[in-house]
């Protein structure tokens, strides 16, 4: 594929205006919370207020008497599980513990974890109605770390989970259970060799705060179990087709008796891709016979839906006197939270991602702690180890007194270079990203100021393909009614509109996306792993390919030529002595024959993934501790920019995101394992305050796998952000932060621990 | 030949030894030789007719791959942990 640079568009790289864009600005757009059906009841879910304890019983008859409450369910109203395993589109789950997470069947495993709901006349019924559930709980010390969780004799959360390194099935069989449900160890080369090569290692190790993806959108759901057993789901989801395949599994109903029509949706970052609520409120639809809608308050957001993980990660580096990494070891253990699936095998594959290494070795442990399940976050798993990985790797330059862009670019991974997990890089463009960053306007200004200090960090995400399916239909005026499956959360609507505005020579503005329910457009993955512009997008450059199919061949009938001499180019038919251009040709096609539908999928195609590096700027205040972002600049291998603006919209969203978790962003959890800042205004996001104006440089490296050259881009820019802000730190203010959140008071005490005699700061 | 990377945990099938190399035009023909080779592998891999829930394939750099993706002569094929987006 070419580069972007010598390629012509007349759509792609424009920026119009998003096609949901009036309504959301007006208020006018449709979310969860509003759904409004005939006979609508209010739900609401009873939590446990342990963090670990056995549930003896559960007593409903004094909620089912109160006037006004129509039905109670527990989860004695969900069909066995079994201990099946279920692929559900992004990876396969413990049914189990799906059901279990949804409705607690014989033990809480977190404060909030669901234990009874109850449909009743309005919201304010329903909630007096949890009041009167009694349930006998035993309580149980909670684990609420992955050190103590792996330590021996520790509390055992789960009696099913044994410890599974990856593809050998027969462990199951032969361990005994354990609060680490997976081993995962990566080698390359000879790790011994490489370190006795080395002149100069740094070894750290780094703890990880629980942070949520903090969406403001709370979860929804509004179910109707219909007369005939169908379910219809209205609700907030990544993921329509998960979605229904999830409820539907949980139900154990056919998947085609669901149909869930995805609402708008206020932000998910990865955190609504799991079902929590869709199952509950069917269940109470089937009791009452009516649609039921449940919508979680905040604290119930952050208590009982998947955050994503903490943890602890030790890494060690080795580099020669030239300032070649030769060895690098890591370990990293991740909280999966309640039940196992923590993205510690992504961190694994991401940590050293950045850097041919000819010798490295990664362990990694996923480990069930007393929290709800962790989910993905943006880049699930990378930003943890980037924070980790990039530190040391500053120390090192430190150490070799280096400059941090040259060890980069020497050390730097690029086509050809070989993963420690094993896979070899196609096209990728993180060299490109370190150049861009080394010839910004940012690069070139140091930060001056007393207690300023800059910091750069690289990161990597794979991005994903998966499948998707788009239709087109042509109306009789030459606009378009295009088809998707994928909720739009950062302006997908338009981006995969422009592609096959593009692929058919017609204007943006005579496409009309709409995001379609289950039964109404084919199966579509979920919105994450940054692969809706790239993958609905083929689905839709295919569907356009198609239409034009179609219009050659109608031409050829319309005027009596053979189909090899009609030719279709920018949105103009043409023919030896014909000439029509799209919209002429339409009106005439659909006064003379059968309707104009075009389908695209796609599935084989998958990304070559991203890479990020991001410069900052900070100022700590020496008397509190506060760090102030000044500057920041994040340089991204984007592949094509379909439409610039969103692509930095999602690179400035994750760079904020990034910040939020580097310095404030965690769950503070009591002796009793109870999140005590369960709301906005204790759990701290940044706000304008925090932010400066972060500036995207945006880098066009074509990914070969899309016709375009499309990159995913929403994942990749949270990774670098707490790395380069630690690092700028440790320059303002001589301290190597080796925890997150950065909070003012841990920088404050890295500060004072710094200054009394014999301290142990490693800077 | 493709040539397969094991995990450690599949090793023992192969005597310790990774890489190896099967004969196959597809992913599954791929693994399906392997099992000739190593007997028993072939149930660590599949759960039925799909892969280990779990586990994702990759050939070459093609992350994502699927057991009836075709294989080139020096393919390689690694078996890696399922990841998911954000």
């Amino acid at each position: 594929m070419p580069d972007n640079a010598q390629r012509s568009y007349k759509v792609i790289g424009t920026r119009p205006i998003r096609h949901d864009g009036v309504d959301k600005v007006t208020g006018r757009a449709k979310y969860g919370a509003d759904v409004m059906l005939t006979g609508l009841l209010a739900g609401a879910v009873l939590r446990s207020p342990h963090a670990h304890a056995r549930i003896r019983s559960i007593d409903t008859s004094a909620a089912e008497a109160l006037p006004g409450v129509r039905a109670v369910a527990t989860a004695r109203d969900l069909p066995d599980q079994g201990s099946r395993m279920v692929e559900l589109g992004e990876g396969s789950v413990n049914m189990r513990h799906l059901s279990a997470n949804v409705l607690a069947h014989d033990k809480v495993l977190y404060k909030g974890h669901a234990v009874a709901a109850v449909a009743a006349d309005n919201i304010h019924i329903a909630q007096e109605a949890l009041k009167l559930i009694r349930v006998d709980y035993e309580p149980l010390p909670p684990v609420m770390t992955v050190t103590e969780a792996m330590r021996a004799g520790a509390p055992l959360l789960n009696d099913d989970v044994v410890t599974q390194p990856a593809g050998n099935a027969e462990a199951l069989a032969e361990s005994k259970p354990s609060n680490v449900a997976k081993h995962f160890l990566f080698e390359k080369g000879n790790l011994d060799e490489g370190f006795a090569r080395a002149k100069h290692v740094v070894e750290r190790e780094f703890h990880l705060a629980t942070v949520h993806q903090g969406y403001i959108e709370p979860h929804n759901a509004t179910a109707l179990w219909h007369a005939d057993g169908k379910v219809s789901v209205w609700m907030s989801t990544q993921g329509s087709f998960t979605a229904r395949q999830q409820t539907a599994e949980l139900l154990r109903i056919p998947v085609s008796d669901v149909k869930v029509t995805p609402m708008e949706i206020g932000g998910g970052f990865g955190g609504k891709i799991s079902v929590y609520l869709p199952p509950v409120a069917a269940i109470l639809s089937r009791k009452t016979g009516r649609p039921v809608k449940i919508v979680m308050d905040r604290a119930a957001v952050f208590e009982a839906t998947g955050p994503t993980p903490g943890g602890v990660i030790r890494v060690k580096l080795g580099a020669d006197e030239s300032g070649k990494l030769v060895a690098a070891d890591a370990w990293l253990a991740y909280e999966a939270g309640a039940y196992p699936g923590s993205p510690v095998g992504a961190g694994c594959m991401c940590i050293f991602a950045c850097y041919d290494i000819p010798n490295a070795r990664v362990e990694g442990f996923d480990v069930c702690v007393n929290k709800p399940r962790t989910n993905a976050y943006r880049a699930p798993g990378s930003t943890q180890a980037a924070f980790a990985v990039e530190t040391v790797v500053d120390e090192i330059c430190q150490r070799l007194k280096l400059d941090p862009l040259e060890f980069r670019l020497k050390n730097a991974s690029s086509e050809g270079t070989r993963r420690v997990d094993g896979p070899v890089f196609s096209r990728v463009g993180l060299v490109e990203t370190l150049q861009a960053i080394g010839n910004s306007e940012h690069y070139k200004s140091p930060p001056g100021g007393p207690n300023r200090g800059r910091g750069m960090a690289s990161g990597f995400w794979f991005n994903v393909g998966l499948k998707s399916s788009v239709t087109a239909t042509i109306g009789c005026d030459g606009k378009v009614a295009l088809v998707e499956g994928s909720p739009d959360i950062g302006g997908t609507r338009t981006s995969i509109a422009m592609q096959f505005a593009e692929t058919l020579g017609i204007p943006v503005e005579d496409v009309h996306p709409a995001v379609a329910d289950t039964d109404s457009v084919g199966y579509t993955d979920v919105t994450g792993g940054s692969r809706v512009t790239f993958s609905t997008g083929i689905a839709a450059v295919e569907a356009a390919r198609d239409l034009e199919r179609q219009l050659v061949s109608r031409a050829a009938e319309l005027w009596n030529v053979p189909a090899d001499q009609v030719c279709y180019t920018n949105g103009v038919m043409t023919a030896p002595g014909h000439k029509a251009t799209f919209k002429e040709l339409v009106a005439e096609l659909h006064e003379t024959g059968e309707p104009l539908v075009g389908r695209g999928t796609s599935g084989k195609a998958n990304q070559a993934g991203a890479f990020a590096t991001h410069l900052v700027d900070v100022e700590v205040d020496p008397e509190t501790g506060k760090v102030q972002i000044l500057r920041y600049t994040a340089a991204q291998d984007v592949g094509t920019a379909i439409h610039p603006s969103y692509v930095e919209g999602q690179i400035q969203g994750g760079v904020g995101q990034g910040i939020g978790w580097a310095l404030n962003e965690e769950y503070w959890y009591d002796d009793r394992g109870s999140m005590r800042n369960a709301t906005f205004l204790d759990y701290r996001l940044p706000t304008c305050y925090d932010l400066p104006m972060i500036e995207p440089i945006l880098v066009e490296v074509p990914d070969p796998s899309h016709p375009y050259g499309v990159r995913g881009v929403g994942e990749v820019p949270i990774c670098p952000p707490p790395a380069a802000i630690a690092i700028a730190i440790a320059q303002a203010a001589g301290v190597r932060m080796t925890e997150l959140p950065m909070a003012p008071h841990k920088v404050m005490a890295a500060i004072l621990a710094k200054s009394r005699p014999g301290n142990g700061q490693p800077h | 030949m493709a040539v397969v990377y094991l995990p450690k945990a599949l090793q023992m099938f192969s005597g310790g030894n990774s890489p190896v190399v099967a004969r196959g035009k597809t992913v599954r023909e791929v693994f399906e030789d392997l099992d000739q080779q190593y007997p028993g592998i072939r149930d660590r891999l599949f759960a039925g007719s799909s892969i280990q829930p779990g586990l994702m394939l990759a050939v070459g750099s093609r992350m994502g791959a699927r057991l009836l993706d075709s294989v080139d002569e020096d393919d390689e094929i690694h078996i890696l942990p399922a990841i998911g987006g954000g």
